[in-house]
């Protein structure tokens, strides 16, 4: 068991006591909303703003994001399915009086690193090198995730920490990339301009 | 119907409200059902908190069991189809409804909804020449 359970603890003990609180940490814990509502920003910056230049820019974020995924997705899958890394079990198995079905099901892949955190990290940190504030939102909106799933008694705080660090270092690796995939890329927008669903490079 | 369906019909939604949000402050009248911004905020933020109500409000999206547990590579699948149609059904309904607008000059790439329906984006686009015989 890590050493944070008491955290885990004191945040689970809340659920089920305020009706408020439970409505919004449903939606926070809940496997689509986060994702979704991270999807529909990223589709925004696509399509945003007036500057074309600065379109642009948000299109190859975008694209990189996507990078930065295939990276989360290779390390998830080395970790937890190559590998069998699986520290420890999941908060409701390992602690009796946490009760996940107060408002989720039980998860049954590995408890460290989340998948969810990583995943929307990753996307985040990615949009931050690029457009502040977007970035600074889909990174409030991955910390409420997390919290919800603590809340939820599905993760411990560091299986969240753990995923988030994960998604970062992908966001960097892709971002530090980015001179190599430039050629690609520019490419994948440059088809997609000539069809005008992208910008072209301003000279 | 189909959770699956459920799922792809609330991103489809809110991708068109999105989608009527950035054209409203990006000004690309090709991707606009309104020809004054503040309608395009006003109906895309509408369209967006809809579909969430209806997603959210018309059953548990907790619950237990395999439609709602779907894999990561299949809800992005879902997700992008959802978007890639929204996105179809934009561009189509704004070339019906801003057909004939006069002033079209496509300066190219997604630039060119600023002035330009798709439709006429697409029909602008250079036709593809048969390669010439070389002579022998």
């Amino acid at each position: 068991m890590p050493p944070d359970f008491r955290i885990l603890l004191a945040v689970h003990r809340l659920a089920g006591n305020t009706p408020l609180l439970d409505s919004v940490m449903r939606l926070a814990v809940n496997d689509f909303f986060s994702p979704v509502l991270l999807l529909l920003i990223l589709v925004g910056l696509w399509f945003s703003p007036a500057d074309p230049a600065r379109r642009r820019r948000h299109q190859h974020a975008v694209l990189l994001a996507a990078v930065a995924q295939v990276i989360v997705g290779a390390a998830m899958n080395l970790l937890n399915s190559r590998l069998g890394f699986d520290p420890w079990p999941r908060p409701f198995v390992a602690l009796p009086e946490v009760d996940p079905l107060l408002l989720f099901y039980p998860p049954q892949d590995p408890s460290f690193p989340s998948h969810l955190a990583a995943v929307e990290s990753a996307l985040a940190a990615t949009v931050v090198f690029y457009n502040r504030k977007a970035g600074t939102i889909m990174l409030l909106v991955t910390l409420l995730s997390g919290l919800g799933r603590v809340y939820a008694g599905v993760h411990y705080p560091i299986d969240i920490a753990g995923g988030m660090a994960l998604g970062f270092l992908a966001a960097g690796l892709a971002r530090t990339a980015s001179p190599l995939l430039q050629p690609v890329t520019s490419r994948l927008l440059g088809w997609l301009a000539r069809l005008g669903l992208a910008d072209y490079e301003q000279r | 119907m189909s959770f699956a369906f459920q799922y792809m019909l609330w991103v489809f939604g809110a991708s068109c409200g999105v989608l009527q949000i950035a054209a409203a402050a990006s000004g690309l009248r090709g991707l606009s059902f309104f020809s004054r911004p503040l309608w395009g905020y006003l109906a895309g933020s509408a369209l967006v908190i809809a579909s969430f109500a209806w997603f959210y409000g018309t059953a548990d999206r907790n619950a237990v069991g395999p439609p709602y547990q779907t894999p990561q590579q299949t809800q992005i699948i879902y997700a992008g189809a959802a978007v890639l149609a929204a996105l179809a059904f934009t561009l189509a309904t704004c070339s019906v409804i801003r057909r004939g607008t006069r002033g079209c000059a496509p300066s190219g790439g997604l630039e060119s909804l600023r002035h330009c329906t798709y439709s006429e984006l697409l029909r602008s686009l250079p036709a593809r020449r048969p390669a010439r015989r070389r002579r022998s």
